[in-house]
């Protein structure tokens, strides 16, 4: 066993699809790079053929656009977001990654909806702020997700993903001679971590 | 004579033209998964799947590239490849590599007969509850969040009483029966590649590939069929993924029967 079928067709520009198929048939051509003896000589070619790769200008007659016969998902959001935190290899991320996992199944059980923007914030904030620590994370009942780190009564910072071009941060924050201030800000994700900081909020 | 349609009783034929099923898993990459777990997963397996062999990483068609985990894991100096358990007294193939876990029926030598999807599935889900157990073992992971699913079949159908070469395709894909008929003294249909997409439903699709050639080793006209469904559960599970593929089945067993010619299924193919 382990003979599989030979064949050619025409015109035969599979072999490029075979490397992302299941199909074993060796009609399917092995890559350049899969073509050289095992061994020391032959990862220094692959790391040598992958470096000249990038940076080889492309050889197309012609420009397309990237495009996909398959409408994107909510699900193909999540698994990449869900990556996106995994693969940062931050224990905190990877506790956000399984929270946000959690959220969503029980989103889908309950037939309500993520705002697909709002899981853009959240991800991009956690990737630029490795340093907070993990907040509780909800949903919304309009589908946004919302974080909050609590320090005791009457103080606490939150972030709304509103899914808006601005981000909604609320927290109470102990002031002078024991009265609490209350803030309420809309800002850009990419600066909302710093206004924070300005007005003393912490994430610990 | 009986016409086969697919709301009929499900038909099994006696004579397939599957060369190959292959059920695939893509999931969340496991960055602790490295080279020297490999080899402990093949100790489990070996008695079963005494040969193995490396191959070049398959990339999710999401990925569009190969994703950071594949090039830059801590403490690992040559990247992880795709890795090929298999033996030559069975016709069973499984792949793993860092996102995913797959497994093929191959025919081979064309002595093997097909076993039907429910045999191949069953071998799937064992092999991978075992895949699973252990990685839960050895790095503490498991296979949780999913990323894509696929069920694909590929048919080679050489020529019989039906099919003889490029002008009588039609004959097996009344789709592209006409195809020869633009055909004059100095033009000749000799081969075809297409590729299209049909939607199921929200979570499946199938990529139907036929293409019209010449085998090179036998040096007689092929017509491939392809039938690769994919997709993706809503919940991103394991669990969903058992009804998405038995859902695959079902869309690619009557697409089969609707895009293939009643008269070859039944003389050649030969339902049961």
């Amino acid at each position: 066993m382990g003979t599989t079928m030979t064949y050619t067709t025409a015109p035969a520009w599979y072999p490029e699809r075979a490397s992302n198929s299941g199909y074993t048939g060796k009609a399917f051509s092995q890559s350049p790079l899969d073509t050289d003896k095992s061994g020391l000589y032959s990862a220094i070619r692959k790391r040598i053929l992958t470096a000249s790769a990038k940076e080889a200008k492309p050889r197309l007659y012609f420009v397309f656009p990237v495009f996909s016969a398959e409408p994107p998902t909510i699900s193909e959001h999540i698994f990449a977001t869900i990556k996106a935190l995994y693969l940062s290899n931050t224990f905190r991320n990877r506790r956000i990654a399984q929270r946000l996992k959690t959220l969503y199944r029980d989103a889908l059980a309950d037939n309500e909806d993520i705002v697909s923007e709002s899981i853009d914030q959240f991800r991009d904030f956690f990737l630029a702020n490795p340093g907070t620590s993990l907040p509780k994370i909800t949903l919304t009942p309009d589908g946004t997700l919302r974080v909050r780190w609590i320090h005791g009564p009457n103080h606490f910072v939150a972030i709304e993903f509103t899914g808006e071009p601005l981000v909604k941060l609320v927290a109470e924050i102990p002031g002078e001679k024991g009265a609490t201030e209350l803030y309420v800000i809309n800002y850009s994700v990419q600066d909302i971590f710093s206004v924070a900081q300005s007005i003393d909020a912490s994430f610990e | 004579m009986t016409r086969l349609s697919a709301g009929d009783k499900r038909i099994k034929f006696a004579n397939p033209p599957i060369n190959e099923v292959a059920i695939a898993l893509f999931h969340l990459p496991l960055g602790e998964l490295k080279a020297q777990h490999i080899g402990l997963y093949w100790n489990r397996i070996r008695n079963r799947y005494p040969r193995c062999d490396q191959q070049t990483v398959i990339i999710s068609p999401q990925d569009q590239q190969p994703p950071e985990i594949f090039k830059d894991v801590p403490g690992e100096i040559f990247p992880l490849p795709r890795f090929w358990f298999f033996s030559d007294v069975h016709p069973t193939l499984i792949q793993i590599q860092r996102n995913a876990f797959l497994f093929n029926w191959r025919r081979g030598d064309g002595k093997v007969e097909y076993p039907h999807y429910e045999t191949v599935a069953d071998g799937f889900w064992k092999e991978l509850d075992r895949y699973n157990t252990f990685l839960q073992d050895v790095i503490g992971e498991k296979l949780d969040v999913i990323q894509r699913c696929e069920l694909n079949y590929v048919n080679l159908i050489d020529p019989n009483e039906f099919f003889a070469g490029p002008s009588e395709i039609g004959n097996v894909l009344p789709l592209f029966g006409g195809l020869h008929q633009v055909e004059t003294e100095d033009q000749r249909l000799v081969g075809m590649n297409t590729t299209v997409t049909y939607q199921i439903n929200r979570m499946l699709f199938i990529d139907l590939i036929t293409r019209l050639g010449v085998r090179s080793d036998t040096k007689q006209p092929v017509i491939y069929l392809e039938m690769k469904a994919h997709g993706v559960p809503d919940d991103l599970s394991l669990e969903g993924g058992r009804s998405w593929y038995d859902a695959a089945h079902n869309a690619i067993y009557r697409m089969f029967l609707e895009i293939t010619d009643k008269q070859i299924q039944e003389e050649v193919w030969e339902p049961r």
